[in-house]
């Protein structure tokens, strides 16, 4: 018993390691009563200086070159549940909080609306200074529609 | 007494190794053959996390190539399960898109998409 038992525990070890890693419960799609929301998250350092949006007058939510080098663009793509048809026209707040606290300590943008690949989105760019976990709240509004649904998600900066 | 343990050990170790087979199995058909899709955008949004985290261009580039391949390689299997089953193409919102996990992974590819097109 006393040799054999380290050799199963060494083996269950190598085991143990080459499992796939378990998911973190960071969440990247979210729904509410009536939409589903798709997040992604991309650090400005890494955006082109002038991509396509639906004013092509206008920067990418001010100018990416304006933002802090630890600003995220946070964008979503949006769809009622009910028919599975994409949210054209929304209104959308987001907002961002370290820690998922809701203290009132988040930072709040409406997510400008985007076009790009031919599909709409909306994005902003939020600081996200230090890593660690974020908290991001939207608050989902739509044209002759009552109110609005919230949607949350936890995203996890590196 | 100590026979009876090892005997116990030996069966729980014998579960475990035959359990890490499968699991490993199931991972070297993916993607070619039938895909999870619930596993798969997982795997996807983990070769994400790993694409923005990385500082060196050359190996950003690399990395960018892989992810539009994973891309590809799941729309292929995307589509390849909307045209089983009878044989004729499914319509766009009949039963197989309504399947949720599909409708992640779709969506998750499309967003992927747009990120890659705004990146440099």
């Amino acid at each position: 018993m006393n040799r054999i038992l380290p050799v199963y525990l060494a083996i269950l070890a190598f085991v143990g390691m080459s499992a796939p890693v378990a998911a973190s419960d960071v969440s990247y799609h979210q729904e509410s009563q009536s939409y589903r929301a798709y997040l992604g998250v991309v650090p400005v350092g890494l955006l082109k200086k002038s991509p396509s949006l639906v004013d092509h007058d206008k920067q990418l939510h001010g100018g990416a070159d304006q933002q802090p080098a630890t600003a995220q663009h946070v964008m979503v793509t949006l769809f009622r549940t009910s028919d599975d048809s994409r949210l054209l026209n929304a209104t959308v707040l987001a907002e961002v909080e370290p820690s998922g606290l809701f203290d009132g300590g988040g930072v709040t943008k409406p997510l400008e609306k985007m076009i790009t690949s031919g599909t709409v989105a909306y994005g902003n760019f939020f600081d996200m200074p230090k890593t660690g976990e974020y908290a991001i709240e939207l608050k989902i509004y739509e044209p002759h529609v009552n109110g609005y649904e919230k949607v949350r998600f936890k995203y996890k900066r590196y | 007494m100590k026979v009876k343990t090892q005997a116990w050990m030996g069966t729980c170790f014998g579960g475990v190794l035959l359990l890490t087979g499968v699991m490993v199995s199931a991972d070297a058909t993916a993607p070619n053959a039938e895909i999870d899709p619930q596993v798969y955008t997982q795997r996807m949004q983990a070769h994400w996390q790993s694409l923005i985290q990385e500082k060196d261009p050359q190996k950003r580039r690399v990395l960018i190539e892989e992810h539009r391949a994973m891309m590809r390689a799941g729309q292929s299997a995307l589509d390849a399960r909307r045209h089983a089953g009878s044989g004729m193409e499914q319509p766009r919102h009949g039963p197989m898109m309504r399947n949720h996990a599909m409708q992640d992974m779709n969506r998750m590819m499309e967003l992927h998409s747009m990120m890659l097109d705004m990146m440099q």
